[in-house]
């Protein structure tokens, strides 16, 4: 009784521990995967993934994955799952054994399953898959021997391969395990239900094809969604089910110990922890993590949280230091403070598109943000397309409904806004969009909306991807104090170690009404004018304080020195100069 | 004894349920339903029309009220006929007159009535269409799919699923006969698959004359030829809000494909790279090759000063000769338009394109719209009770030549759906409607554009476990170019 509390204890432990993990160091994660389905809560949904074998399963994945849009919320699924998991495998190897003693094995899958769970592309329906096919197998081993176990043996198959999909074929090896392993259970009979079931589980998916014969033949074999990409083959997952069915064949087989088991215990759980902490460790990214933390704040406008995030810690990668360089724009300090942080080029203001569903989102906010509405609504469209399962973004029908609203396409928002109405997090704001809609004033009013519809582009032209420099321009000559499009033209400049360029742009920036030249600004025009013949030099100009000119001879004087590179670093590793010298 | 009780107690369930409701009041206006089928001309072989209500509403009652006979139907918020009282109803009316009562804030509003006129020339019974999300560069999922337009049935005939996410597109019939249809499929094991009665090929119809693989196209009534442009397809993107896409071409020639010779011909005037020259189509006897044409520009920055006019050259089916002289049909310079999607009505009566402003791929120009020749008179009908604020594209005409089916993307500018319009003996086209679905709502929550509508007279002799099988393991066959 003692050993049965103490290992219910664990239980709650391990499911308190995986959510606090996945709550407190893994919720970008969960916002990651969130935002790139559309759940709708509407019975053609529903229908519409019953259609196919293991569409429960994605459906109950999606409707969990719905919630991590709050992870400590859709954390609570996660965490109840494994330890679902963890107690099946226990149940079922209780039918064989009932001692208590390896209790700590049961964890093993769940442990494995976690860890698959910190790769973003691992989605929670297979785990859901994976429980649906231990509940029937528990089911199945609590019905006394006899003909309603052989028939619903039977039944159950069909029943889950429409549920779990592939997965069902676990359930018939474990009929066949129980045979080869247990004695007791090797009878004409048994054998005779697991050659049906065998038949069975090789027949229903030509069966299923037969009926969705747009799929392919492996999609009717494997049925749930486990991965991101349909053509990688769930191996991991595979063996996880594997494992999670011959555990409580296995643990029939262990000796039992009848000295010392408190002992015997606590070697397992020491075993077990240490494993778990290594292998969670070693699944878990934290600088994807990071990246998208970036991502999640600048997609939710907290800028401050952007550069507090970026100031604990300097980003490295384009994507994040992209939503770095938006944030420092938004609040007015990317030309006075851009040079503070890392900076890899013009990939880190403005990433070149490309045909994958991260890259164009996350690029999408940043033109969104500049006024570029027409390319923000293709970046998400294409990051919407290039999803792999084809499943829809509520991100990006958010996004898209936010930038027909801006180009007064009303009739193609409310589209959008009534899908978002169908779901659970996204209706509040879709029904406030829906009714703001319809007194323009107000949109008018709203700080983001209003400003992105007054700084629209008037003049059509091309957007050319090869030219953001033009293109930028363009923007900026239609609103002369867009200043936010004024920096972000000069930081190109600046990033491209375009100079001729800066030069020429430099006094466009006198509309912005700047009290003081920003600091990368000056450093740049010094150079630039230093680096000018001496008969074509012109005097320096006022705005260029006699502090910055001193240091920029210091510069100068030692960029050309043997170890230049680590001797600057010190003073002037946040200056303009020595990005355009050091840094490729 | 119960089991009879309980049949006449279904009954009077039946008879209660049908029964017409008290009104509270009369609105002398008309009830705002979605689709827009008010007033609509229809063809007797059509799936019900199915209409859900805008308004925030707690019950609808429709009367459909014939010279013999009635039905009523019930709903929440949208109306679902039954197929079979559909069909037997509209099988002996020749006018419906539509009556919607809505109960809203417990009182039961009755809405003025308005009509469906049923008309005695069928539409042909299968449509097919590519389902597509509208995007720009990159593509997701891709099918080609049927539907009877008698009831709601449809079958995808082609997924991208199965043959390496590969673009597909154009299906088309010849002269609408399901017996010979083709369509192209990219990527690495693609071709044009062209369908002869169900047996099936994949051609490689790129040859050395030609400056790209076939792309758009159209049967020679005789089934042995068919007639394609070859183009270099270049899309660039509007940064202003209300404009999306602009796809160009910077080279477009034609040339005739025979399938019997596999031979491609091709002819200096019609590959003259001072033109472009593109969308064609034989005439209904085969004796005529309608295509746009316009003297190259430099694009894109004079886009908009390419205009292309419709021109007509001689072909004999005989000899697989091309004329060597163009007469134009219709003048872009004097229209100051551009014309694109020629389509011959199997009689040969008339010539249905778009029309717009400039360019050549109108479907994301808001301006286009369709046009009617009547090729007897030279006379132009610009179609105004068929066209919309958006674009109208993409057209295909019924074998009886009295319906066409179009491409439409007036509810919102970017999903298009398939509408039928009625051509009557006087060539009066009248106001078009939607593809009807079992759902009303269906295109609300769809994601699909529903691209290049073509009508059949049958389903097709071919699926889509068909085409994987072409895809992967049928050689295909390759074109060479023809000495003239």
């Amino acid at each position: 009784m003692k050993n049965i509390s103490t290992n219910i204890i664990a239980s709650i432990i391990f499911g308190i521990i995986v959510y606090l993990f996945f709550t407190l160091m893994y919720p970008y994660h969960l916002h990651y995967q969130e935002q790139y389905q559309l759940f709708l809560i509407t019975g053609d949904y529903f229908l519409s993934y019953l259609q196919m074998p293991g569409g429960f399963s994605d459906y109950m994945g999606g409707f969990i994955t719905q919630f991590y849009f709050y992870p400590s919320v859709g954390s609570i699924f996660i965490a109840i799952l494994l330890v679902s998991l963890q107690q099946l495998t226990w149940k079922i190897s209780q039918r064989f054994n009932k001692t208590p003693l390896y209790y700590p094995l049961t964890f093993i899958p769940s442990l494995f399953y976690w860890a698959l769970l910190c790769n973003e592309n691992y989605l929670p329906g297979g785990l859901v898959a994976l429980v649906i096919v231990m509940m029937f197998i528990y089911f199945t081993t609590q019905i006394k021997d006899g003909i309603l176990k052989s028939v619903l043996s039977l039944l159950f198959v069909p029943v889950l391969y429409w549920l779990a999909g592939g997965a069902v074929v676990f359930y018939v090896l474990f009929s066949a395990l129980m045979i080869l392993f247990l004695s007791t259970r090797r009878t004409t009979q048994n054998i005779f239900i697991v050659v049906m079931q065998v038949a069975l589980v090789i027949s229903l998916p030509y069966l299923a094809k037969v009926i969705l014969i747009q799929y392919p033949i492996i999609k009717m074999w494997i049925g749930v969604n486990y991965y991101s990409f349909p053509n990688t083959f769930p191996f991991y997952v595979g063996g996880i089910i594997l494992l999670s069915i011959s555990l409580p064949i296995i643990m029939n087989t262990l000796p039992e110990i009848k000295s010392k088991p408190q002992l015997i215990l606590a070697i397992q759980y020491l075993i077990i922890i240490s494993a778990g902490i290594f292998i969670i460790n070693k699944s878990s990214d934290f600088d994807k993590e990071e990246v998208m933390a970036y991502d999640f704040y600048s997609r939710m406008r907290q800028w401050d949280k952007v550069i507090a995030m970026a100031d604990q810690k300097a980003p490295s990668s384009p994507l994040s230091v992209s939503c770095l360089n938006l944030a420092l724009a938004k609040k007015g300090l990317l030309a006075e403070q851009m040079f503070n942080y890392y900076q890899n080029g013009t990939g880190g203001l403005l990433p070149n598109f490309k045909k994958d569903f991260t890259i164009p989102m996350v690029t999408g906010e940043i033109y969104y943000q500049l006024g570029f509405i027409n390319t923000a609504q293709r970046y998400t469209f294409e990051a919407m397309e290039a999803l792999p399962l084809y499943q829809k973004s509520a991100r990006s029908i958010k996004r898209l409904a936010e930038t027909n609203l801006i180009n007064g396409n009303q009739a193609l928002a409310s589209k959008y806004l009534k899908l978002l109405q169908k779901t659970q997090f996204y209706k509040k704001w879709a029904t406030a969009m829906y009714k703001a809609m319809e007194e323009p004033q107000i949109l008018m009013r709203h700080s983001e909306y209003g400003q992105l519809m007054t700084h629209k582009i008037q003049n059509d032209f091309f957007f050319s991807e090869g030219e953001k420099d033009m293109m930028l321009g363009q923007l900026f000559t239609a609103n002369k104090k867009n200043r936010l499009v004024y920096e972000y033209l000069m930081a190109y400049c600046l990033l491209n170690k375009d100079l001729n360029h800066f030069m020429q742009y430099l006094s466009l920036g006198q509309s912005i009404g700047y009290k003081q030249m920003p600091q990368s600004f000056q450093e740049a025009f010094i150079y630039g004018w230093k680096m000018t013949p001496q008969k074509d030099q012109k005097p320096i100009p006022s705005f260029i304080s006699n502090k910055k000119i001193q240091s920029a001879n210091t510069f100068l004087s030692m960029m050309n020195l043997p170890n230049a590179k680590e001797a600057l670093k010190k003073d002037y590793g946040n200056t303009y100069w020595y990005y355009l010298q050091f840094r490729n | 004894m119960k089991f009879k009780y309980l049949i006449i107690l279904s009954l009077n369930l039946l008879v209660a349920c049908q029964q017409a409701i008290d009104i509270d009041k009369k609105l002398n206006l008309l009830p705002t339903i979605n689709p827009d089928y008010i007033n609509v001309t229809i063809p007797r072989n059509i799936a019900p029309l199915n209409f859900m209500i805008k308004d925030d509403i707690n019950g609808v009652q429709v009367i459909l009220q014939g010279e013999q006979n009635q039905l009523i139907a019930n709903g929440k918020n949208d109306i679902r006929f039954n197929l079979n009282k559909w069909k037997k109803l509209i099988d002996k009316e020749k006018t419906l007159k539509v009556t919607v009562s809505v109960k809203k804030n417990n009182e039961w509003i009755q809405y003025r009535s308005f009509h469906w006129k049923i008309v005695e020339d069928e539409i042909d019974p299968y449509l097919s269409y590519r389902l597509i999300e509208p995007g720009y560069e990159v593509w997701n999922k891709i099918q080609l799919a049927e539907r009877c337009i008698e009831n709601f049935e449809e079958n995808i005939f082609a997924d991208n699923n199965l043959t390496e996410g590969s673009c597909m597109n154009c299906h088309i019939y010849n002269q609408q006969n399901p017996s010979q249809s083709m369509f192209h499929i990219r990527g690495k094991h693609g071709g044009t698959i062209l369908n002869n009665k169900g047996k099936l090929r994949k051609l490689k119809t790129k040859t050395d004359k030609m400056i790209s693989k076939a792309v758009y196209g159209g049967f020679h009534p005789g089934g042995r030829y068919a007639v394609f442009s070859t183009n270099y397809i270049i899309p660039e993107f509007h940064a202003e809000g209300s404009k999306k896409l602009e796809v160009y071409d910077t080279a477009s020639d034609l040339a005739i494909l025979d399938f019997e010779t596999n031979q491609s011909i091709t002819t200096p005037l019609l590959t003259d790279s001072t033109n472009f020259d593109t969308f064609p189509v034989f005439s209904a006897d085969g004796k005529h090759i309608y295509y746009c044409a316009a003297k190259s520009v430099s694009v894109p920055d004079s886009i908009q000063k390419l205009k292309y006019s419709i021109c007509s050259i001689s072909f004999n089916d005989v000899n697989g000769e091309v004329g060597s002289v163009a007469d134009t049909i219709w003048n872009a310079r004097l229209t100051e338009h551009s014309a694109c999607h020629l389509k011959t009505s199997p009689d040969g009566k008339y010539l249905l394109f778009t029309e717009a402003d400039y360019g050549t791929f109108p479907i994301w120009h808001r301006e286009a719209d369709l046009r009617l020749i009547d090729l007897k008179t030279g006379k132009v009908d610009s179609l105004k009770n068929v066209n919309a604020d958006y674009s109208d594209s993409y057209h295909s005409w019924s074998s009886n030549s009295r319906w066409f089916v179009f491409a439409s993307k007036r509810d919102n500018g970017i999903y298009g759906k398939p509408y039928f319009c009625y051509i009557d003996k006087n060539g009066k086209a009248h106001k078009p409607f939607v593809l009807p679905q079992k759902n009303p709502a269906f295109y609300d929550f769809s994601f699909k554009s529903f691209n290049i509508p073509e009508l059949s007279i049958g389903p097709l002799p071919f699926d889509a476990m068909d085409i994987e099988k072409v895809y992967w393991k049928q050689e295909a066959e390759s074109f060479s170019d023809k000495g003239i």
